[in-house]
């Protein structure tokens, strides 16, 4: 031991903390390369400015016409809880979604991007082993799924969509109200497993802050997802369905209507 | 306010090509579909209304995903009568691929008093 031990380097200190996901695999810039994010990218995410997959100034624009938006459907700001959820804002998926590296993995997971659940043709399957070659000489590979792994791996045809999810009171008693369903219709407006509202009813309900969403999916060519919730948000599930319990969290990104005097 | 111009409740195996067959020939595009998503597509008509192909809520209770839910939404009424005069083409496409409509619990522009195949009002009006 020398007399230096208990010196403590400023650049250590100030450094940022790493980024790694729940098995303390850190994020490499080897990673960050297979998933085409650059550093400003990660800057931006570390001080909120955007969300991974886009541009502060872009970000901007999504928050301010997401509320224009909400206004068309008579909702303020006070009527609605805005989150963005997802890997989009946390790098990483959640626990229930490990890396795939096995070819059976990788079959499985191809079928459940693709509504009719086919198995990838040889030519996609040498596709995925050529892709993955790339990112397995950068070992130690993450136990979870950076933002855009699935789709640089070629297994997913979409890029990782971005999930927004909406609580409000408001909006619940209105889909309550809508005849969209049926009276004979033997199913709530929630979903039994994860509290949500079903889109079909809160996209009637809705309808401008979902025309939103789908302008977004276009202008970024990756999907804009809106869930509904109730004013307290979905109940905690952890204990049901693990990672996939969306409950509100104190480290949640919230969406506010950007600050004029950032532009 | 927006308003429902028309919603479809039809089974169909929509499995492999079936699937693109249909949401091409409505012109949708593509969702990703995750976890708990459960819309297929969409198609933006006008400046307020559109197409929305959705995994149907009783395709959750039943434990099956061959059931899907078709509607048309728009806020103005310019759009929602642009979205009537699609009314038809819907159906026609949604049975072409072998799918069956419930028609009973179904919405059509009809209950807007909107004629389902001209867009135009229906004798009630508008």
């Amino acid at each position: 031991m020398t007399g230096f031990a208990n010196e403590i380097d400023s650049a250590v200190v100030l450094a940022p903390p790493a980024i790694a996901d729940d098995a303390g695999i850190r994020l490499s810039v080897h990673h960050l390369n297979f998933v085409a994010l650059d550093s400003q990218g990660i800057a931006d995410w570390r001080a909120r400015r955007a969300p991974l997959g886009m541009r502060p100034a872009m970000y901007r624009e999504f928050c301010s016409t997401f509320f224009a938006a909400a206004h068309k459907d008579g909702l303020g700001p006070h009527d609605i809880d805005v989150r963005l959820k997802g890997s989009a804002s946390v790098i990483y998926s959640g626990r229930h979604k490990r890396l795939p590296t096995e070819l059976n993995e990788w079959r499985t997971e191809f079928g459940k991007t693709r509504l009719g659940r086919p198995a990838p043709t040889v030519a996609e399957e040498l596709d995925i082993v050529d892709s993955f070659q790339r990112l397995y000489f950068h070992q130690p590979l993450p136990f979870r799924r950076p933002f855009d792994t699935m789709v640089c791996l070629k297994i997913d045809r979409e890029k990782s969509d971005y999930d927004i999810q909406v609580s409000s009171d408001l909006i619940e008693r209105r889909c309550m109200d809508s005849t969209i369903r049926h009276a004979f219709d033997d199913w709530s407006i929630h979903d039994p497993k994860y509290d949500f509202i079903y889109d079909l009813i809160a996209s009637s309900v809705i309808n401008e802050i979902y025309l939103w969403s789908h302008r977004w999916t276009v202008a970024l060519g990756r999907s804009v997802n809106v869930k509904v919730f109730g004013a307290t948000g979905p109940r905690n599930r952890t204990a049901q369905i693990g990672d996939l319990s969306s409950h509100f969290r104190a480290q949640d990104w919230m969406i506010r209507i950007p600050n004029p005097q950032e532009d | 306010m927006a308003a429902t111009v028309f919603k479809l409740h039809f089974e169909a195996d929509l499995s492999g090509p079936r699937s693109g067959a249909l949401t091409s020939r409505l012109g949708l595009t593509l969702n990703r579909i995750d976890d708990w998503d459960r819309l297929v597509g969409f198609r933006l008509v006008g400046a307020s209304g559109a197409i929305r192909l959705f995994l149907s809520p009783k395709s959750q209770t039943s434990d099956r995903d061959n059931e899907f839910d078709l509607s048309g939404t728009a806020t103005d009424v310019q759009d929602q009568r642009a979205l009537a005069a699609l009314y038809n083409e819907c159906v026609s496409a949604i049975e072409s691929m072998g799918g069956r409509i419930d028609f009973h619990g179904a919405i059509d522009p009809s209950n807007l008093g909107i004629d389902g195949e001209t867009g135009r009002p229906g004798i009630e009006g508008v």
